[in-house]
């Protein structure tokens, strides 16, 4: 049986702003913070217990958790018994996490790589302080880093993310064929990237995860600049991938910019939707615990439609 | 409506340059690196925005903006009298600066360009008056209609010789305006502004309404070596040294300027002079013989911007010095002309030679040879002896009496008392000492001294001396603390008498010891003889009296026969040659000189007996360092003038011209002001940062 997972919000967090966590340095120490420091800002959520399969009973001692006891036992032999579960490690959860140039963006003290660091991170703690099996593929537009999911391979995908710098132009579709093709068991894939590319392209190149039975949850990081864009006199745009440049108006294209912006992530999510991919636009300037929760959520609802 | 500076107006080119910028300049000014231009390529024509103007008004603010400070800085101004007088004529007074500095090379035809552009710039029914000014002003052309005739009366003018005085050309074109009614008056000023010829400026002033316009002819940087002046002295032997003084007026130093002497007609050396930036030098011509008589010298140095300084004339004679004959009491053994005689031959202006005599052996051949007579503590018991002193006093001679122990007035005869001009006077033995306490400063003798720290008499100690008591028409020239004469004086006949009461050597007391002494008894010297040192030359515009030239006094020695009431006719020569008969009056009779050069005061009969008169230009024309034009507008026109065309200056006496342009301008400054204000504030309000519907979230 499977433990249940509420979906409410995080009460009264004091979430980490992720420009701080950018002073730390440490991704091991950043994930910690963060995973604990979730985990305790959520005592006593319904996450307790996730993943883990019954094993046995034992006798209610003073200070254990009175929900946990087993009142059909009590019924039956007037006795306190507590019911003891037992992890599940059968989960497979796959982060494949652009390192593009694009990526390499940030105006407000973090860039969306080093926010795609701190997530990943956070979740590869998190995953494997849940005994998940744990793999990465770092991407641009081949794959750089490659490790195949394991229960010991938390420490080596955040060294991983720890080496990767930004330094090409990207491509989703041939990395995560190539990753799609590596995993032999079904799990969860995890997609960090900023979807600089087609709607089309990037159903396409998720598909082929989709479609070898992989789970699939994106998160699209933006900058708040690419979502505000509150740029005011005329300049030039440099491309951070191909140095061209364009004259722009910003506050005279400013409301055509952002109807395009929305109308390229709405067009994802709509896709993604349509190939159940789950896709959850993030802006570096959001707190990593709240993109953890709604990781869980997901992960959680996933589990549900899979029991149900 | 005009412009003081319309080239400000170039600044509405000004207004292309916001609009050049924002095309080209801006969007490459500024680059913002972004993760990708995927949605942005995807616009392209937006970009093309910029080109256009997103809000008019701002523009148009900003336009008006940069006219209205354009406007402002080119000053525009209204004709104050035009305003007040509408379609009135004007009276314009060109008033020209003829001095000699308008020699310079090229200030002349700048002046005239300036002068005749005044003219050129008048209308129909203004009239115009054309007055010149040196030293003197002139009014060439009374206000007239006649503009041809105006224009054609600055070609008949050349610059003079004389110096500059700027107020005498003021003062006259304010008298040619002070009749004009009704009409719109303006002087329009011409000069080079020489500092030298405002060194009294802001003493006159413009009669109130008039305007005065000022064009400056003056370069920026005006090199100039100017010869200043000659001097005579005479050496040993009967020769001569000659000093010529030059004087550099420029900025750069001056290396071995040749300066060539000439004398009679011939060149005679000629020696090099250095000269540091704007000081003096000094050419001397050593060991000359001149010839018997007057002759002209000349002084000559190569042509520069400015020629008529180059050279400069003069009158040279064989300097004969002043014969001083000591006459002593031979019965004393002590030498006590000692110091007398040691100072007076000491100095070479003139050169004093001394001879000593015995007082006892005087005779009339001995005087004869004389011009300065001193009777050195010696009496004058005898009554020959005396008489022929008087009788040499009464012919011109200098004499000076010494009294000492030796004087023994108890004995002295009556001629003798009469040449001393003095009742027999009592020895005074001062044991105490005496000092001299009262000197009168402005006789000749004492003048030199009369200013600070120019000799100190007071540190002389007087044990001894003669107290006399003056007899009527002897003055008293110097007193001791005592109250007791030093000094007196009286004339006698054509001569001079002074007597000093005390001696002039160590004995009686040790003035001979003080610093003063020397140019004491060199003073009493020459003002005993009446020494003179001759005019070798003067200035142009200076005169002189006809007696002075050619009586016996004079440097023409031809005799005082032949003038007022007599037959002899004088005429003057002029540098050119051209003679004019001299007007001889009752009186004193002056002559001019006005021009530079060598005039000759002749007999028309006697061409023998003529005087030679060496003239040059003034020295104060050498300076050509101008007074700043707008303190002369401003002290004339008693208002801050307007700044004008380059050189040019001008302001109306207390007319109103000036307050009104002032309005003008900071109108428009103000108008500007407040205009990009309002655009401040509608620029901050219109770009102020739009509020962005973020898509976090989306």
């Amino acid at each position: 049986m499977r433990a249940r997972i509420a979906s409410r919000t995080v009460p009264g967090t004091q979430f980490l702003d992720p420009a701080v966590l950018t002073r730390i340095g440490n991704l091991e120490l950043v994930a910690r913070s963060v995973v604990e420091g979730f985990i305790a800002g959520a005592h006593g959520s319904p996450f307790v217990g996730l993943s883990l399969d019954f094993a046995a009973h034992r006798q209610y001692l003073p200070g254990d958790d009175i929900r946990k006891i087993d009142w059909k036992v009590y019924g039956r032999t007037d006795r306190h018994y507590i019911k003891e579960y037992e992890a599940e490690t059968n989960a497979n959860i796959f982060f494949a996490v652009d390192a593009s140039r694009s990526m390499d963006y940030g105006s407000r003290g973090i860039t969306k790589l080093d926010y795609a660091r701190y997530l990943t991170a956070c979740l590869a703690y998190l995953s494997a302080s849940q005994r998940d099996r744990v793999g990465a593929a770092i991407f641009d537009e081949k794959l750089l880093e490659y490790i195949p999911p394991s229960v010991r391979h938390r420490r080596l995908i955040l060294a991983a993310l720890d080496r990767v710098r930004a330094e090409t132009a990207g491509d989703l579709a041939r990395p995560l064929t190539q990753v799609a093709e590596s995993l032999t068991r079904k799990g969860i894939v995890v997609l960090v990237s900023d979807l600089y590319t087609e709607p089309k392209t990037v159903l396409d190149s998720v598909g082929a995860l989709r479609s070898k039975g992989q789970d699939v949850i994106v998160f699209h990081i933006l900058d708040p600049a690419e979502v505000d864009f509150p740029f005011e006199a005329a300049r030039s745009f440099e491309d951070l991938e191909t140095g061209e440049r364009l004259p722009v108006t910003p506050d005279v294209m400013r409301e055509e910019y952002l109807s395009l912006v929305k109308g390229h992530v709405g067009e994802i999510s709509k896709l993604m939707i349509e190939r159940a991919i789950d896709h959850e636009l993030i802006v570096t300037s959001t707190p990593l615990d709240a993109v953890l929760f709604r990781y869980l959520s997901h992960r959680s609802r996933r589990l549900k439609g899979k029991d149900r | 409506m005009s412009l003081l500076a319309p080239w400000f107006l170039a600044g509405f080119g000004l207004l292309s340059i916001p609009i050049i910028i924002h095309l080209t300049h801006r969007q490459r000014s500024r680059v913002t690196v972004f993760p990708s231009l995927m949605f942005l390529r995807k616009l392209p024509f937006k970009t093309m925005n910029r080109r256009r103007i997103r809000h008019p008004l701002l523009f148009a603010l900003r336009c008006i903006a940069v006219i209205l400070l354009a406007l402002a800085f080119s000053r525009p101004f209204f004709d104050s009298v035009a305003e007040v007088e509408a379609g009135s004529a004007r009276d314009v007074v060109v008033l020209l600066d003829v001095s000699a500095s308008l020699g310079y090379e090229g200030r002349w035809e700048a002046a005239l360009d300036s002068a005749r552009a005044v003219i050129d710039g008048l209308g129909e029914g203004d009239r115009v008056a054309v007055a010149t000014f040196d030293e003197r002003a002139r009014e060439r052309v009374p206000l007239t209609l006649d503009l041809v005739a105006a224009r054609e009366a600055l070609a008949d003018l050349s610059p003079t010789d004389l110096g500059t005085r700027l107020e005498a050309g003021i003062q006259l074109a304010g008298r040619i305006l002070a009749e004009s009614e009704d009409r719109t008056r303006e002087v329009a000023l011409v000069s080079d502004f020489q500092r030298t010829g405002w060194e009294d400026g802001g003493r006159v002033r413009l009669p109130d309404g008039v305007a005065l316009r000022a064009a400056s002819v003056a370069p920026e940087e005006a090199a100039n070596v100017a010869l200043a002046e000659a001097a005579v002295r005479a050496a040993s032997d009967g020769r001569v040294r000659l000093l010529a003084r030059l004087a550099n007026m420029g900025d750069a130093p001056v290396e071995r300027l040749p300066v060539s002497l000439e004398i009679a007609g011939r060149t005679v050396a000629t020696v090099s002079v250095d000269m540091p930036p704007r000081g003096v030098g000094t050419a001397v011509f050593d060991d000359l013989a001149l010839p018997e008589g007057r002759s002209r010298g000349r002084l000559t140095v190569p042509e520069d911007g400015l020629a008529i300084d180059n050279e400069f004339r003069f009158m040279a004679a064989p300097e004969a010095g002043l014969r001083t004959l000591i006459l002593e009491n031979n019965r004393r053994a002590s030498d006590g002309s000692l110091f007398l005689e040691r100072a007076l031959r000491i100095g070479d202006a003139p050169r004093i030679e001394t001879s000593r005599a015995p007082a006892a052996g005087l005779d009339a051949g001995t005087l004869s040879s004389a011009d300065f007579a001193i009777l050195n503590d010696a009496d004058l018991a005898d009554a020959g002896r005396a008489g022929r002193l008087r009788e040499w006093v009464s012919d011109g001679g200098g004499l000076l009496i010494v009294l000492g122990r030796d004087a023994s007035m108890n004995r002295w005869s009556d001629a003798g008392l009469e040449l001393l001009g003095a009742g027999p006077g009592s020895l005074v033995d001062a044991a105490d000492g005496r000092r001299l306490s009262w000197l009168d400063y402005d006789h000749p003798v004492f003048e030199v001294f009369s200013g600070p720290r120019s000799g100190d008499f007071s540190g002389a100690r007087f044990d001894r001396l003669w107290s006399l008591e003056p007899a009527g028409g002897t003055a008293v020239v110097a007193r001791f603390d005592s109250g007791e004469p030093a000094l007196l004086e009286h004339s006698l006949g054509e001569g001079r008498v002074l007597v000093w009461t005390s001696t002039l050597d160590r004995y009686w007391n040790d003035l001979a010891l003080q610093p003063v002494f020397l140019p004491f008894v060199h003073r009493l010297a020459l003002h005993a003889t009446g020494y003179r040192e001759p005019d070798r030359w003067i200035e142009a515009g200076g005169v002189l009296e006809l007696t002075a030239l050619v009586g016996p006094g004079g440097p023409g020695g031809t005799g005082a026969a032949g003038l007022a009431g007599d037959e002899a006719e004088w005429v003057l020569v002029d540098p050119d040659g051209d003679r004019q008969p001299v007007e001889v009056s009752e009186g004193p009779t002056w002559i001019e000189f006005p021009r530079a050069g060598f005039y000759q005061v002749a007999l028309r009969d006697d061409a023998g007996r003529a005087t030679t008169v060496a003239v040059n230009p003034r020295i104060t024309e050498s300076d050509l360092a101008p007074v700043a034009t707008e303190r002369v507008v401003e002290a004339v026109a008693g208002v801050a003038p307007a700044a004008g065309e380059a050189g040019e200056s001008g302001a109306t006496a207390g007319g109103e011209t000036v307050p009104r342009r002032a309005e003008l301008w900071w109108v428009l400054l103000l108008l500007a002001a407040l205009v990009l204000g309002v655009e401040s504030v509608l620029a901050n309000r219109w770009t102020r940062q739009r509020p962005v519907s973020g898509l976090a979230g989306a």
